[in-house]
């Protein structure tokens, strides 16, 4: 290596003038890092529509109905002898 | 139920609303959504940039939530485990769409029904506002550039604000994954965004 390309590779040589510089580099490389995650954290927050516990309690109020019908299901497949009562056959009927 | 029952539910914390929920009480639920609807939001936004589609993810992680209620476990936060949720969501959605956008039927520019219409700004804007909005833009684009695994863990870490070991949990990679994932996304995020300032001075 010559003295002029010495300092090229400057992370790799010890001299104090390498050193402060690549520590120079790491410094400003870290705080426009932080710079970045500190953008990042001040994007606008994106929120749920104010009608969203409507649309979601609609939603759910489906599920908790589907819940039951799987229940009632699995309950008359298991007593698929008890006799039923008219009103409830028809309901039975719904269900399968 | 009553409301002293209900106050109860939303002074308890997230794991032991979610027990209560496991025990039956449907109130709980209700606390659940209400805790988390705007931080899925605001971490489901980002990968699909849509406000319907969001909603609609979002509203899907609740019943996923709901269905596998008993699958849930106390050795896991509850909100490491409803990320886990919305970000597989949010995955098998955006491969879904990208499925679709490579049979999409392209709109005929001959016919003028079927033209894009471009829909202007009519808010004008002092220059601070304006500078601030173009640099939240120019970081959003910036993000969506980034490939799927770097977006995860910068969005998780700068705009969710979750713990290292939490993202190691939702993403299950290594915690150094996480580390040196992030490191690259930032310098990735800073080179995209140097590219945006060259074009737009020269």
């Amino acid at each position: 290596m010559t003295p002029e390309n010495v300092h090229q590779n400057r992370s790799r040589c010890n001299c104090d003038a390498c050193k402060a510089a690549v520590s120079s580099i790491q410094k400003s490389r870290k705080t426009q890092a932080e710079q970045l995650s500190e953008r990042l954290e001040n994007i606008p927050k994106v929120k749920a529509s104010p009608d969203f516990d409507k649309k979601m309690a609609a939603r759910f109020a489906l599920e908790l109905h589907d819940d039951i019908n799987r229940i009632n299901q699995a309950w008359l497949r298991k007593s698929g002898k008890i006799r039923l009562p008219h009103l409830i056959s028809d309901l039975r009927g719904e269900l399968f | 139920m009553e409301r002293s029952a209900v106050n109860r539910l939303h002074k308890m914390s997230d794991e032991d609303v979610m027990e209560q929920l496991q025990d039956g009480v449907v109130q709980a639920f209700d606390v659940i959504v209400h805790r988390f609807k705007d931080r899925l939001h605001n971490f489901l936004y980002r990968y699909t940039h849509n406000h319907e589609d969001c909603e609609d993810l979002v509203q899907e992680t609740f019943l996923r939530v709901y269905r596998s209620r008993y699958s849930y476990q106390r050795i896991a936060k509850l909100s490491t485990w409803i990320y886990t949720i919305a970000l597989n969501l949010a995955k098998s959605m955006y491969k879904k769409k990208q499925r679709m956008s490579l049979i999409s039927i392209h709109a005929d520019e001959s016919d003028p029904d079927d033209r894009e219409f471009e829909i202007t700004d009519t808010v004008i804007l002092q220059d601070e506002e304006l500078h601030q909005k173009n640099s939240v833009q120019e970081l959003e684009k910036a993000l969506m550039q980034l490939n799927d695994d770097f977006r995860e863990v910068i969005v998780l870490r700068d705009i969710q604000q979750l713990t290292y070991e939490e993202i190691a949990e939702i993403t299950g990679t290594a915690m150094g994954t996480v580390k040196s994932r992030i490191n690259r996304a930032r310098i990735q995020l800073q080179e995209i965004i140097g590219d945006y300032v060259n074009s737009e001075t020269f």
